[in-house]
């Protein structure tokens, strides 16, 4: 899975037909979202290509004549009448032909019947742990004071602030999630584990993760906003609103937001809406330059650097700034001062949209 | 317990439930054959009214599936051809006319030119692909069908899927790569 060399080279055309980028789109499994939204992290310049491609394929139809549910309805009802005291019948015709095509895929039908098979006895299998799963469940409530250390049977470690209340099973061997329950402040640290991805449901919103440290905080009332903050790694962020918090993240994904390194969703319950913005101070990863102190420096270079530093995409008209240099000493600055400076030089200004950093 | 084999047991709720599931997607599937939709539902109908009748005799481990479409189409082919003017669908895998199928790619909600200019181009294209070709994409990309279960429907080995399909594919990416080399694709939009 984690081998992106096959899809270096894919362009929109191979996207829109790949089995494996088609069910992304279509199922959005957790692990498949984790997977591509790495791959995209890596390959960058990749991204414009997967979103043609997934807009593509979400949009592609079939132009045929379906039924209405009233003509499904009739022909069920028509057939069920007909069917009413009918004993079964021999009738010979019917089954000799089938038997042609049995013969044809009698290997290949019990392949199949396996598959399902083995989905069913996992869906049940899912259902039994989760009872299962309830009745072991460890609740913390932390009114000491001061944040808790709680160490998870995975190893995940996660600080629960003052007046705040977790919920978590005490083991995860045979669950198909890590599902935790949040309610308060918390930073969590979570051990990697990609066939079973760490799930925190927190006051209306799911957030889920491979292995990554993040922040939530969820407020008690419904009025305030929930927070989710990145650290490291990347984490997926949906809000539940009405559906089944399962459905969210297997099916529907709608509203997905996804968050790198010093990104934040902000969450209002009662809009039910995510929003990415950046954290209040990013923090940059160890620099690639030499020094912050510049004579001369082309500041299209600068920018490149911060958006690697920082993970955070910065979005400006190359052609605009491409004789332009900077001379100024930027050690010591937070980003959002290192952007007042550059801009200032540019004779321009920036702004944070959509947790991206856009210079005009 | 699946359907299927409460089904088979005699569960009428059961048969019913499999109508409802069933029905819709076979009726799209069916017309694709066959423009007259009344004959498309009444054999829809005669279908599970035999299904009914001969539930002792069908197999628990079958593919419920795979197992109604390949029956659907058998029976609209034996209805298909008793009307004149027909040709046998073997002898046509290469015209393109009779799976009549068309995919675009959605109207609504689209602002984005490009997306507009990639519906028009591809409506075409798919509609030029060889009717074996046209049917394996159909059954697995609208129909989400795997290989066996088309293997079992078209009545043609599991190899012969793949490589049906492995030829339309080849086809869809060159055109859609030709489709997306138009200038209009070259400035970005966000």
């Amino acid at each position: 899975m984690e081998d992106f060399q096959n899809y270096r080279h894919y362009k929109t055309q191979d996207f829109v037909w790949d089995d494996a980028f088609r069910s992304w789109v279509l199922e959005s499994k957790p692990e498949d979202t984790l997977y591509w939204t790495q791959f995209m992290v890596q390959f960058p310049d990749k991204e414009a290509e997967i979103n043609l491609a997934k807009d593509i394929i979400l949009r592609m139809t079939v132009d045929e004549s379906v039924l209405s549910e009233t003509q499904i309805h009739d022909i069920t009802e028509r057939v069920m009448q007909k069917t009413r005291s009918s004993a079964p019948r021999q009738k010979n015709a019917f089954r000799a032909h089938w038997k042609t095509s049995a013969r044809i895929g009698m290997a290949t039908l019990a392949f199949s019947v396996a598959i399902i098979l083995l989905i069913h006895s996992m869906q049940t299998r899912k259902h039994t742990t989760s009872q299962l799963a309830e009745s072991t469940f460890t609740t913390k409530t932390n009114t000491s004071g001061h944040p808790m250390e709680i160490i998870l049977a995975d190893q995940s470690k996660i600080i629960l602030e003052n007046e705040s209340r977790i919920r978590y099973p005490q083991d995860f061997a045979g669950n198909d999630f890590r599902e935790i329950h949040l309610s308060g402040n918390a930073f969590f640290d979570v051990s990697k584990d990609a066939s079973r991805p760490f799930l925190v449901y927190s006051n209306g919103i799911v957030t889920k993760v491979l292995g990554t440290s993040f922040r939530i905080h969820a407020p008690k009332s419904d009025d305030e906003r929930s927070i989710v903050e990145v650290v490291s790694g990347v984490v997926a962020v949906y809000p539940i609103g009405n559906n089944k918090p399962q459905e969210v993240i297997t099916k529907n994904r709608v509203g997905e937001v996804i968050l790198t390194r010093n990104q934040k969703a902000e969450y209002s319950k009662t809009r039910n809406n995510l929003v990415t913005i950046l954290v209040d101070d990013p923090i940059p990863a160890d620099t690639t330059l030499a020094t912050q102190q510049f004579v001369n420096h082309p500041i299209l270079d600068i920018l490149d650097t911060l958006k690697s530093d920082y993970g955070i995409d910065i979005i400006h008209d190359d052609h605009q700034f491409v004789n332009r240099t900077l001379t100024a000493d930027l050690s010591g600055l937070t980003l959002y001062q290192k952007l007042d400076v550059i801009c200032q030089a540019l004779n321009a200004s920036y702004e944070v949209i959509d947790g991206k950093i856009i210079i005009l | 317990m699946d359907l299927w084999t409460q089904f088979i047991t005699g569960d009428r709720k059961a048969f019913k439930e499999l109508m409802e599931t069933h029905v819709g997607p076979l009726f799209k599937y069916g017309i694709k054959f066959c423009r007259e939709e009344e004959l498309v539902r009444d054999t829809i109908q005669d279908l599970f009214i035999r299904l009914w009748e001969r539930r002792e005799h069908l197999s628990t481990e079958a593919n419920a599936k795979a197992y109604l479409f390949a029956s659907l189409r058998r029976m609209l082919f034996r209805k298909i051809q008793k009307q004149p003017d027909t040709v046998p669908y073997d002898n046509l895998e290469d015209a393109v006319n009779f799976f009549s199928m068309e995919i675009s790619v959605e109207q609504r909600f689209i602002s984005d030119e490009r997306l507009r200019f990639v519906e028009q181009q591809m409506k075409m294209k798919i509609a030029a692909l060889p009717t074996r070709q046209k049917e394996v994409v159909y059954l697995k990309f609208f129909m989400d069908m795997n290989r066996e279960q088309i293997s079992n429907i078209m009545q043609i080995s599991p190899q012969t899927v793949s490589n049906l399909l492995q030829n339309a594919l080849k086809k869809l990416r060159t055109d859609l790569r030709l489709i997306l080399m138009n200038p209009i694709f070259f400035y970005r939009k966000r």
